[in-house]
């Protein structure tokens, strides 16, 4: 009698851990989700993005254009949908796909760890960190390299205030405060000074000219962003993200919309 | 042997009410006054998801440090009433309690709707008439426990925009509806407490829009529908985007100076006798954002408002510029909107603004990069 109570007792418990795990089980082996579905049904992706923010998205001709744009549009290629672009306040995106307003956002959206659970991130498709460049035939080719030198910054920007932080670090550090990147960049091009800090585009729109110091002061992985209940559908676009990195695509949006701005 | 036991175990309890105690320890030493020569620069905090008694001390430390008199802070409801009747209100304490130890003057933002007052998968900005007066209920019971500490109070956030209305189409009558219902309960409570309203923001929504309503169409439509015995100051949100703080108002541009428009809006409406307070704002720096200036413009355009907000708007109360800090990076353009770095850095508008109060540079160009200069070598 008392050894049935035991088993009793056993199988409430491994049916309450059944129940709590069934959510995770039934996401890993039989994924729901309609708003995949509906995106395979109607032929159409609704992707928000805040259009204010060049080269990735801004308004040109009354359309929504820049590197985001003709990601969503790469993506959208490859599941052979068409792409709708909604125009939505950067403040409101995360909001805007978590009620289904739209099926995902790609606006230079950072990474964050503290909303996995109320949305889903996909896999960075660019990193927009701050770092610091030279010229390429410097003899600076670390961080420490640069005590001693000068460095041009930004007054007053982020890349001014990680300055700070390598002047902290490396004694000898001469920050020369310029009032715009441009101006940091073209003192560095003229040889007022040894190095400049500048963010993530910066960088690569000057890549033909400039060095990057490894590794980056600061990362700022932008990722696409879909709903949490959309498992399906943040797995398509992590495979296509990934296809279209190994195929060139990706690349070559950076080299159209980034590297091709100061050519 | 007794009174030895009877030690201990006092001595036990001090320790464990220290330990445990979220604020009381970092409220030693006198009370501190705010030292500034313009008596209405203000700041908007971000304390709502600070966990940490230090950072939260250290924070509105900083603030009474820059010359600001005024904080607005953001209460969430669903945060302090987690189940209907059953308020919670250690945070708020904390907060409070410090503030008013810094000299500061707090501006309390009400909003945040728990999970048993709306639908499932809705918004925490999702609240319909059935639980308006549960809003209200909320409002009262606020300021019933901090009557004498919190002399402020704004009712919602934005209701002009769709994503601050639970992502419905906006409707400044069920707006006014719930600003008049919370003004009442609040006044019942605490009729010495100024009820805020509006706290609009700045858009050039087209009639119809699905994502908002123009402010200043917006507060016509509050007056229409009776909110002008609803609220006792009208709090705008006043970014200057890319333009100077003086560029002139415009029915089709967002800038500073949009605060007078819906100011005219107000004296139309026979209702010039009630202030302003700018309860968010300001300028942004971020490098590649198209609504950003450069550092130095946003420094000076920032001294400039306050000193014009002082000087020229007499029926302005306060200019509280978003946001003194982050609990965290956000790592996209929003960082650039803070004064100081997550990390407690102080940015040189904070220096500036510092200085400024102080009465240590005047607004201009010139004095600024005179102080940036000798400030940093």
């Amino acid at each position: 009698m008392r050894r049935w109570g035991v088993v009793g007792l056993l199988g409430v418990f491994l049916l309450m851990v059944g129940l709590w795990m069934w959510p995770q089980v039934r996401d890993r082996f039989f994924p729901q989700d309609k708003v995949w579905e509906h995106i395979q049904r109607t032929g159409r992706w609704r992707v928000g993005m805040d259009p204010s923010f060049p080269p990735f998205e801004m308004v040109e001709g009354g359309q929504i254009v820049g590197l985001d744009a003709d990601l969503a549009r790469a993506i959208a290629d490859q599941w052979g949908v068409q792409v709708d672009l909604v125009g939505v306040g950067f403040d409101g995106l995360i909001d805007a796909v978590r009620t289904g307003r739209v099926d995902a956002a790609i606006s230079a959206i950072p990474y964050d760890p503290l909303l996995t659970r109320d949305v889903r991130f996909s896999r960075p498709y660019f990193d927009a960190g701050w770092r610091v460049v030279v010229l390429p035939d410097s003899a600076i080719h670390t961080l420490a390299d640069l005590a001693g030198k000068k460095v041009a910054v930004e007054w007053g920007s982020e890349g001014d205030m990680w300055a700070r932080r390598l002047r902290r670090k490396y004694p000898g550090l001469t920050l020369v405060l310029k009032p715009s990147l441009d101006e940091a960049l073209r003192a560095l091009l003229d040889g007022e000074v040894d190095a400049a800090v500048v963010d993530g585009v910066t960088a690569l729109q000057h890549a033909h000219r400039v060095r990057e110091i490894l590794p980056p002061l600061s990362h700022e992985g932008y990722v696409v962003v879909v709903p949490y209940r959309a498992p399906l559908l943040h797995r398509a676009v992590d495979e296509a993200l990934l296809r279209l990195e190994q195929e060139g695509v990706l690349k070559a949006l950076v080299e159209r919309w980034i590297k091709g701005e100061d050519r | 042997m007794r009174s030895r036991l009877f030690s201990g175990i006092l001595l036990l309890w001090m320790m464990q009410y220290l330990i445990s105690s979220t604020h009381i320890p970092l409220l030693w030493g006198p009370p501190r006054r705010v030292e500034s020569v313009n008596p209405k620069i203000g700041v908007h905090t971000r304390l709502t998801d600070e966990v940490e008694p230090w950072k939260i001390a250290r924070t509105l430390e900083m603030v009474r440090e820059m010359g600001a008199s005024w904080i607005v802070e953001y209460f969430p409801w669903g945060y302090y009433e987690p189940s209907p009747g059953h308020f919670s209100w250690d945070h708020a304490d904390m907060v409070v309690d410090m503030a008013r130890h810094e000299g500061l003057t707090v501006v309390a933002r009400l909003g945040f709707v728990p999970q048993w007052a709306r639908p499932e998968g809705s918004t925490p900005s999702y609240l319909d008439a059935a639980h308006f007066d549960d809003f209200a209920h909320y409002a009262a019971e606020f300021v019933r426990h901090y009557r004498g500490k919190v002399g402020y109070v704004i009712v919602w956030n934005e209701p002009n925009l769709s994503l601050e209305w639970g992502y419905r189409p906006v409707d400044p009558v069920a707006y006014t509806d719930l600003l008049c219902r919370t003004y009442r309960a609040i006044k019942e409570v605490a009729p010495e407490v100024q009820v805020l309203g509006g706290a609009l923001a700045p858009t050039l929504a087209p009639p119809g829009s699905e994502w908002g309503m123009n402010d200043v169409a917006y507060l016509q439509a509050m007056y229409d529908a009776g909110a002008a015995s609803c609220f006792d100051i009208l709090a705008v949100h006043a970014y200057g985007w890319t333009f100077p703080p003086d560029a002139p108002p415009a029915a089709d541009a967002i800038n500073f100076s949009r605060t007078v428009l819906l100011r005219e809006v107000m004296v139309r409406n026979r209702d010039a006798q009630k202030k302003v307070m700018i309860t968010e704002g300001g300028w942004n720096d971020h490098p590649r954002w198209t609504k950003a200036v450069r550092p130095m413009q946003r420094v000076v355009y920032t001294l400039q408002a306050y000193e014009m907000v002082w000087k020229s708007w007499d029926w302005a109360v306060a200019f509280c510029p978003w946001a003194f800090r982050y609990p965290r990076a956000a790592h996209s353009y929003q960082d650039y909107f803070t004064f100081v770095t997550v990390d407690f850095v102080p940015k040189p508008i904070y220096v500036a603004v510092q200085a400024y109060a102080r009465g240590e540079i005047r607004p201009t160009w010139e004095d600024v990069a005179r102080l940036f200069l000798e400030e940093r070598p």
